[in-house]
């Protein structure tokens, strides 16, 4: 051990009676070794401090990414319609349900499509319909009401004929790929398969919404094999969908 | 959790107070140094973990430290130093605030690569070394208190662990030095 070593502790960490300071200090002056070791002492402390202040860093970064993960989570949640609200949806999903627990009864241990699809679905809520809108377009309001009522069977015909009405679109400053998205989520909901993932397909680059949709229509006929591969396909999910997708891989498997 | 009691938790070094005390007033400063300096979301978060880093240090590394007004006004406080400083504005502060930032270094977090080299060298050591110079250089623990944490059986013990321990990382270091 250096006999230095505590008495430059007691002088570096402040330690030290004035009058010792002073004292220390001066032999440093004299003493070129003395105050080569100080420095040496002093340079090692502040790198263990540095060490731990990068510790506390790493630690509250994280912790800032916790937030906005919760933040993320908790925005996307608000964007979905509260479906207890809506009566037809509760008679709906009660109905499901005893589908459900009455497949689940008979057929125990399988994956089953129509159960996964029921557990997995969730509506897409479109905001055409809050948008300031010209008389005009009011055949906009018309489908993206129907829509958002989930009348998918009366929303397909309006929404159909919309986006393949350019000028329409044109001039009520509508984006064509939303009237498409929500026009295949109707197709889905509607049983019209094929239909609908034409038209989600062509929109999974620049949807999540679309992808997911997409997904859930190969869980609805029961092309379990499929609906994994594009699950596996998925690049980089919003922390929103990530989830979801683990438990429908989950639910999947 | 009450202001006493996180302090408590901040003393006695524990992860999850530094994490609460984070939480706690993240918005509220985020809010209050973007419409103070006009800054960007980014320098503000940068400007809090500092402050709470450098709050944090200041509580755990002082038994004495007793509280003459709120834990935010600390922190508001430690803040509107780094901030003013940065931004070149005049610094208000009440009195108890200001005694608390004396002594406070400047720019305490930033460091030379001489020191980041000996942090990297700090990182790699195995117990009990790299704990016995945590809770004396860092933690500014007694010996009798390092002693009763890692079970030595007197604190001379833990004063030749503590400056064994030191002489291997100035070996290590010596090419650095």
């Amino acid at each position: 051990m250096d006999p230095n070593t505590e008495q430059i502790d007691a002088y570096l960490k402040g330690n030290m009676s004035p009058e010792e300071r002073t004292a220390f200090e001066q032999e440093m002056h004299r003493n070129e070794a003395l105050a080569a070791l100080v420095n040496e002492q002093r340079l090692l402390m502040e790198g263990i401090k540095y060490h731990h202040r990068n510790r506390l860093v790493d630690i509250l970064k994280e912790e800032e990414q916790l937030i906005v993960q919760e933040e993320n989570e908790k925005e996307s949640k608000s964007k979905i319609v509260p479906l207890w609200q809506r009566p037809l949806v509760i008679a709906i999903a009660a109905s499901v349900l005893v589908l459900v627990l009455i497949r689940l009864i008979f057929s125990p241990g399988t994956v089953n499509p129509e159960k996964v699809y029921a557990q997995f679905a969730e509506h897409y809520t479109s905001d055409l319909v809050q948008r300031d809108i010209q008389m005009d377009c009011m055949q906009v309001q018309e489908a993206a009401l129907a829509y958002n009522q989930q009348k998918y069977g009366e929303a397909i015909g309006p929404l159909d004929v919309l986006r393949k009405n350019s000028e329409v679109m044109e001039t009520c400053k509508i984006d064509r790929k939303e009237v498409e998205l929500l026009l295949g989520i109707s197709l889905l909901n509607t049983n019209e398969i094929e239909q609908s993932r034409d038209l989600l397909r062509q929109l999974v680059e620049e949807s999540e919404t679309a992808r997911w949709n997409y997904i859930l229509s190969f869980v609805k006929t029961g092309e379990i094999e499929t609906a994994l591969k594009e699950i596996g396909n998925w690049e980089n999910p919003s922390n929103y969908y990530l989830k979801r997708l683990d438990g429908l891989k989950k639910a999947l498997n | 959790m009450k202001q006493d009691t996180l302090i408590e938790a901040l003393r006695s070094g524990s992860e999850d107070a530094i994490r609460q005390l984070y939480r706690l007033y993240r918005k509220e400063f985020l809010h209050w140094a973007i419409r103070t300096y006009n800054c960007r979301e980014e320098e503000a978060l940068d400007a809090f973990q500092e402050t709470v880093i450098i709050l944090y240090e200041k509580i755990q590394g002082n038994e004495e430290f007793q509280l003459q007004s709120q834990l935010k006004t600390y922190l508001f406080g430690v803040a509107k130093k780094r901030l003013n400083k940065q931004y070149s504005k005049e610094l208000v502060l009440e009195e108890s605030t200001a005694q608390f930032l004396v002594g406070l270094e400047e720019d305490k977090l930033e460091a030379s690569d001489q020191v980041q080299q000996l942090a990297n060298l700090v990182a790699k050591m195995k117990p009990p070394c790299d704990q016995v110079l945590f809770l004396y250089y860092y933690r500014s623990f007694t010996m009798e208190s390092i002693a009763n944490d890692l079970g030595y059986s007197s604190p001379d013990v833990a004063k030749t662990q503590k400056n064994r321990c030191l002489k291997k990382l100035r070996t290590s270091a010596k090419e650095i030095l």
